[in-house]
């Protein structure tokens, strides 16, 4: 009788399905695995990658028994389908409990002191900058932690506009996410106990204004309607990687992961320099040489301390799949030093065992240029914070609320910031008082945390 | 006791179709009755959630759902095009349905040639001045004239099917591009042809934008109404105009033609009759259970469409515009895993759906003659 799932293979190893993204990383990776821990046969999975799949498949019984996550809602959701494995024991006697990787990052495999995965990778962003284009208009490069109003002056100076174009020759900066300024404004998705969704605050606010005004007042980043028209563009590219990567962006917030594109660009930027070909690199009729990399800390507002969001991707053991305790094995593989310095070799962020995340770690004899962007990385790490969940709300449904205002806010003028944050932060209330009376055990929860709040 | 002729034809019969209805029971009849029982409880896929049975709990909760409104007014709202939709498959049958005789033998080989070169030479011409979009446009309607001169009406039928069994998220993509706000084939046309009469009006935004046709009813804040103008839902609402006009609408009013006795036809020639008259006359009456048809499977289409424009082309926005009540049940479901609010929406949907239905056939029914 055919089998749904792969089982034991002839030669008696314990077949692993591990489901990830198909980035070319994971070759080695698996390959050191199944060296490493030669009982198992690990195999990649790239085309069940999902939330809904997974749960899905694991409620049937046909779910891998490994995957990622890729961000603390996603996380929560797993928890509450009840799909993840809790390894806080396993983790202590296998070595890679939280203490093992970054204290900041510690949030993003674990809820409520239970630990659920280990980071296959960690990330915080920097803010690279493209140093042709500050030579080209005589801008000078930014201070290693700039304030907003120095990126926004900086930008402005760096944004080129024409006017027989309806998107800029080139824009100061791609991109800032709006939870990052949040966080930034000393604002909060929740309160304290995450019984409240408090979006609408007077920090939020102001972060919220400041989103819109890179795009329509400052005019530095491209609005939804300028990132359309720019997907459309012969040679640009897709994303603001893309955009970046072919020079037509000077500054973007980012993870160090993205240098495996850049020093994909630069390569190709060099070649066809050598070919005599100008490539998409073109400003104001000159050739720009190929992509000279800078990188400073993110920026700040002036009257708040430094903030970044720290994310990680950590692998997760499906509680309902039937080889638990040889995927735990994985967990244990993340954490090694040989995983690590597959993670270090191709640039993909920081390993989550910070004992090799360390500028001598990350040192890469082939590209020491690089060496400045893992050490504002890990500096960044210092001042991460992660996500915030609330327990009554699942994240996503959450994230989905607040971006519906958020799309109000750059699609419409005539919406006023505070008025659709008042709506998204009602939204999220409303949910939240739903989840909390169809769920006993939300609703005991709830009623606590209050009580705790009053006193 | 023997067994007659007619208990063995009964028993083979039901041979052959239990398989069938066992299939049917299991996975039709029995999801189904699930998904009614589900919709009673508060079920969900966090283990933490025990199930409890709340009677009509859910159903009364959709009722103060401020989105499920918004959503039902968007689902709605798609639904505006589907008379155009249906005017246009019929329209297009009607021109179909004529043979379509150019030329014959070596003139109509030139003249197929002709239609090739003056597609060849103007989408070059119009490539070449900076215009690839138009210009491929050009290149595809000279060689449609020219297959349509040889091939005749088969040319024509064979391309306005063709997006119907053309894969949905490649129409999808290929929407999305026309759609582009300042380099789309749509706003390039727009642009050059209000450019040549001296008018420089602000073109649409499509699919970034909150605007529709009706954004000037004074509706609710959180149906995020952007003002009057063309948004994403008529973006989609085109497309979606665009591709029932060719679909099996126009197959079904094409076969209905086929059907209508030549003998109306002389008649009315006899009576006088001119094109018009005939059409009113004749096919147009004689075609109403066809349309009666049609309308039923469109509403029913509409009602549960939507969805992979949702997740494909806009994932329901900007700001929830785009999000219908199949894309609702579907987030209510694998993104909350509250699959027991999500049942009741979807036997919302169903009542309305078969409410509809049943209108149709009560009032719909009194214009239509067999």
């Amino acid at each position: 009788m055919g089998r749904l799932k792969p089982g034991p293979g002839t030669s008696g190893k314990t077949s692993l399905v591990w489901v990830s993204d198909n980035n070319p990383q994971r070759k080695p990776q698996i390959d050191y695995f199944n060296k490493l821990y030669s009982a198992c046969r690990l195999r990649l999975d790239p085309g069940n990658t999902g939330v809904q799949k997974i749960i899905v498949q694991s409620c049937a019984g046909v779910g891998p028994d490994i995957f990622d996550i890729y961000n603390r809602s996603q996380l929560q959701t797993y928890a509450e389908a009840g799909v993840l494995l809790d390894v806080t024991e396993a983790a202590k006697e296998h070595g890679f409990d939280v203490s093992v990787t970054y204290p900041q990052a510690a949030e993003t495999i674990s809820l409520e002191g239970r630990q659920y995965g280990f980071p296959c990778n960690v990330d915080v962003n920097i803010l690279f900058y493209n140093k042709n284009l500050f030579d080209k208009y005589g801008v000078p490069y930014p201070p290693k932690q700039p304030t907003w109003e120095e990126i926004v002056a900086l930008g402005k100076r760096l944004t080129i506009r024409t006017p027989d174009s309806p998107v800029a020759e080139c824009y100061g900066l791609a991109y800032a996410a709006p939870e990052l300024l949040l966080y930034q404004a000393g604002g909060h998705l929740f309160s304290e106990d995450g019984t409240r969704c408090v979006v609408d605050s007077p920090a939020a606010i102001r972060a919220t204004q400041l989103y819109r005004d890179l795009m329509h007042r400052h005019r530095i980043t491209p609005s939804p309607l300028e990132q359309a028209s720019m997907s459309g563009q012969g040679g640009w590219g897709t994303g603001f990687r893309d955009w970046f990567g072919a020079q037509k962006i000077a500054m973007i917030i980012i993870g160090k992961w993205a240098l495996i594109s850049f020093r994909q660009y630069i390569k190709a930027q060099r070649e066809a320099a050598l070919a005599g070909g100008i490539g998409p690199s073109v400003h104001r009729g000159n050739a720009l040489p190929p992509l000279q990399l800078g990188a400073c800390l993110l920026p700040r507002f002036p009257d708040r301390p430094p903030v970044c969001i720290i994310n990680s991707r950590p692998a997760a053991v499906n509680r309902l799949g039937p080889n638990r305790d040889k995927a735990i094995s994985f967990l244990e593989y993340l954490a090694s030093k040989e995983y690590c310095q597959t993670i270090n070799t191709g640039q993909d962020a920081l390993p989550g065992n910070k004992s090799y995340g360390t500028v001598e770690a990350m040192h890469n004899p082939e590209f020491p240029e690089e060496d400045l962007f893992n050490q504002l990385t890990l500096e960044s790490t210092r001042f991460a914070v992660a996500m915030e969940i609330s327990p009554f709300i699942d994240g996503e449904t959450a994230r989905r609320m607040f971006s519906n205002q958020i799309q109000r806010i750059t699609t419409s003028p005539r919406v006023q910031v505070a008025a659709a944050l008042e709506t998204a932060a009602k939204d999220v209330n409303a949910q939240i008082r739903k989840n909390v009376a169809q769920d006993a055990r939300l609703r005991t929860r709830f009623a606590k945390a209050q009580k705790g709040a009053r006193q | 006791m023997s067994v007659s002729r007619e208990q063995k034809n009964v028993a083979s019969a039901l041979f052959f179709l239990a398989p069938n209805f066992l299939g049917y029971l299991a996975f039709t009849a029995f999801p189904v009755l699930l998904s009614l029982w589900l919709s009673l409880t508060n079920h969900s896929l966090k283990p933490s959630v025990n199930l409890r049975f709340t009677g009509l709990e859910n159903y009364l909760q959709l009722i103060a759902d401020r989105y499920f409104w918004f959503y039902f007014y968007n689902t709605v709202y798609f639904m505006l095009g589907i008379p155009i939709g249906i005017a246009g498959s019929l329209g297009l049958a009607v021109l179909l349905s004529k043979p379509l005789t150019l030329g014959r033998g070596r003139s109509r080989i030139l003249l197929s040639a002709g239609f090739a070169l003056i597609g060849i030479v103007a989408g070059a011409a119009t490539w070449g001045s900076g215009n690839p979009d138009a210009g491929l446009l050009l290149f595809v309607l000279g060689f449609l004239g020219a297959a349509g001169v040889l091939a005749g009406n088969v040319a024509f039928r064979t391309t306005f099917y063709l997006p119907h069994f053309t894969a949905g998220v490649a129409l999808i993509i290929l929407w999305t591009q026309l759609y582009n706000p300042n380099f789309g084939l749509i706003n390039v046309t727009l642009g050059k042809l209000t450019g040549a009469i001296g008018w420089r009006p602000e073109l649409p935004t499509w699919l970034a934008s909150t605007e529709s046709l009706l954004g000037f009813l004074p509706l609710p804040e959180h149906f995020n109404n952007g003002g009057f103008g063309l948004g994403a839902r008529e973006a989609i609402m085109i497309m979606g105009i665009w591709t029932g006009i060719g679909g099996n609408s126009m197959l079904l009013y094409l076969a209905g033609i086929s059907n209508i006795p030549v003998e109306l036809y002389e008649a009315a020639d006899i009576d006088g009759a001119g094109n018009g008259g005939k059409f009113w006359s004749v096919t147009w009456p004689q075609l109403m259970p066809t349309t009666f048809f049609i309308v039923i499977m469109a509403t029913i289409g509409g009602l549960q469409g939507g969805f992979e424009q949702a997740r494909v082309m806009t994932q329901g926005g900007p700001a929830g515009i785009t999000t219908t009540l199949s894309y609702y049940i579907y987030t209510l479901a694998f993104e909350q895993l509250n699959l027991g609010y999500a049942c009741s929406v979807a036997w919302v949907l169903f009542i309305i759906i078969f409410g509809l239905t049943v209108l149709n056939w009560r009032y719909g029914n009194r214009y239509v003659s067999y």
